[in-house]
């Protein structure tokens, strides 16, 4: 093996451009000649930028988080300092109109009228009543009766909101000239909007289910049978009962008869009745060329302590190594089998429903059916048939008194 | 930060402290897909493929940019987008806009090749978790072998050399096959 690891390790070199320029014109050299040598380089080069591209999708999505909490902020932000700024404007107004109020007709008994009429604006809007009015009156009193200058004014208009960093120094020239505690108001909504992102996902779930189950003609695709996940309970890898029948060796080429099965004979594999969805598109190539990566000999097991082996966070991990096309819209339905199991004459799959576009599971649920019948792809396409049918009659109503809203 | 400022980011692989930069593109390329028959998630769509594209493409030798790094994202994702309106059977391209459908000649390579580069980053992900990681660690550049070992829970930096080279050709055999069904079905 040593030999090919130093191959590898050459051709990481020369792809990266670290050889010599001496190095690579040997290794060009080779290249020419040698055309396995080529499909090898051609392959690992793939590969690499296969990998490459895989890593700059997760720093993209992470990016695209941090933009989008910015831009969030930043709209925050601006209602934020609207409020403050229209607040400000009234408590200003307010004074303005009390100042020229006692200009004309000066009574110290005005004064609680006006704590009076800030009480009533200030639960309006969201203030600590108890810590705005000092503010108001402390202005009203340091100023004096006359002696309201618009220059205060001008200070604290000028204040432009420019993130929820300018939020902050709004408030502390806030605090600083009028001594007047942070506004509550922006820290809650600060609160309920963490706590909206936090349920967003959950919630969007919930609608588009709710929108499955609603809407009759939303855009579903049969995605096919997953095996890669599968368990074959037979340490021989006899998948038919060999009671009457001369048993047969399950291979790889069963994989796609069975999907090809379920779009040959729609009738018969009702997906559309079970869904209750007229138009199904069947895309059954992503999971066929899964299933043709499947190493058959080792599905097989001996006994059935591991054949319970998935979960439903299994069942997202795996949909998230779909290579769906990421501008299709719609449901998918998929049947993942975790396993067959020979002795109980069973199959046991998780019929699964994502939303295509974020791979996002939105139900997932192991269902059993008994599998009988002549020959190997019959014995177990029943198993299939079974699951789809129980789907119809017994699942399919019970998720929609569940998710339909 | 200036364009070539966050073109050295990104050939350094720190593209963690300038995508986020590059997206405050996404409104203006929104506005070009919104108004050309498509909605807010395809323009992100796009313009996601569209930063894969200049993220691969940049670290190519001999790289240069030859236009501001906005126009260059600009007429990847019109491309794009045309191109995806022509797979949709839909040709609503407005041409009223001054902007020519001029692309670099680099990037449409890029464009080109990213297709085999989807393909390949599906048989990296259905090799499994394990393997996937160790590949990942390893072509990240941001951690030696022997860290990854240690990492991962290998007990050398050997065996994890040796279960890297075995993952590499298990992709490779399968990219192999997956190449050869394609070639098969467009033959």
């Amino acid at each position: 093996m040593r030999s090919e690891l130093l191959l590898i390790e050459k051709i990481e070199l020369y792809i990266d451009g670290k050889l010599s320029p001496e190095e690579t014109a040997i290794f060009e050299n080779q290249l020419s000649e040698d055309a396995s040598l080529r499909e090898e380089v051609t392959l690992q080069r793939q590969i690499m930028g296969g990998i490459q591209r895989s890593l700059v999708k997760k720093e993209l999505a992470t990016a695209f988080i941090k933009y989008k909490t910015i831009a969030l902020l930043w709209k925050l932000g601006v209602i934020g300092s609207g409020v403050i700024t229209a607040t400000i404007g009234i408590i200003l107004l307010y004074n303005y109109l009390n100042t020229t109020a006692e200009t004309t007709s000066p009574s110290t008994s005005e004064k609680p009228q006006l704590k009076t009429v800030l009480e009533t604006k200030d639960t309006t809007l969201g203030f600590h009543t108890d810590s705005i009015i000092p503010v108001s009156l402390s202005t009203i009193s340091e100023a004096g009766t006359n002696s309201y200058t618009p220059d205060k004014t001008a200070t604290i208009k000028e204040e432009k909101p420019v993130s929820i960093k300018g939020v902050s120094s709004v408030d502390t020239t806030i605090k600083n000239e009028t001594s007047a505690p942070k506004p509550v108001v922006v820290s809650s909504e600060t609160r309920k909007n963490s706590s909206a992102v936090k349920n967003l996902s959950e919630k969007k779930k919930e609608q588009q289910l709710s929108t499955f189950f609603i809407n009759p003609n939303a855009p579903v695709t049969w995605l096919g049978i997953d095996f890669t996940k599968a368990q074959f309970l037979d340490k021989d890898g006899n998948l038919k009962d060999g009671n009457n029948e001369q048993n047969e060796k399950i291979s790889g080429a069963y994989f796609k008869e069975w999907n090809e099965l379920i779009i040959a004979e729609k009738k018969r594999y009702d997906i559309s009745g079970a869904l209750r969805h007229e138009k199904i598109t069947f895309t059954t190539d992503h999971i066929n060329n899964m299933n043709d990566t499947i190493q058959i000999e080792r599905l097989f097991v001996p006994d059935n302590s591991i054949l319970n082996h998935l979960n439903s966070d299994d069942i997202q991990n795996l949909v998230n190594t779909y290579p769906l096309n990421e501008k299709q819209q719609g449901y998918g339905l998929v049947f993942i089998v975790e396993s067959l199991d020979r002795q109980k004459k069973e199959t046991n799959t998780w019929v699964t429903l994502i939303d295509i576009k974020s791979k996002q599971v939105l139900i997932t649920e192991k269902m059993r059916a008994n599998a009988n019948g002549l020959g190997m792809r019959n014995f177990w396409a029943r198993g299939f048939h079974n699951t789809i049918n129980d789907l119809k009659e017994r699942k399919y109503p019970e998720w929609q008194s569940k998710y339909k809203k | 930060m200036n364009d070539s400022e966050i073109v050295e980011h990104l050939k350094h692989n720190r593209n963690d402290k300038v995508l986020v930069i590059l997206y405050k593109n996404l409104p203006v390329i929104k506005k070009m897909i919104t108004s050309n028959g498509g909605n807010s998630e395809d323009a992100e769509d796009i313009f996601q493929e569209a930063l894969i594209v200049l993220c691969m493409n940049v670290k190519k030798n001999g790289f240069t940019l030859s236009s501001k790094l906005s126009t260059y994202l600009y007429s990847i994702c019109r491309y794009m987008w045309k191109d995806e309106l022509k797979r949709r059977n839909k040709m609503v391209f407005s041409y009223t806009d001054t902007i020519k459908d001029t692309i670099d000649e680099n990037a449409l390579i890029a464009i080109q090749q990213e297709e085999q580069m989807k393909i390949a980053e599906s048989v990296v992900k259905s090799l499994g978790e394990r393997c996937k990681e160790l590949l990942e660690l390893f072509y990240s550049g941001k951690m030696k072998l022997k860290d990854i070992a240690e990492k991962m829970g290998y007990s050398s930096e050997n065996t994890a050399k040796n279960q890297k080279y075995k993952c590499i050709e298990t992709a490779k055999k399968n990219l192999r096959e997956v190449n050869s069904n394609i070639n098969t079905l467009t033959a």
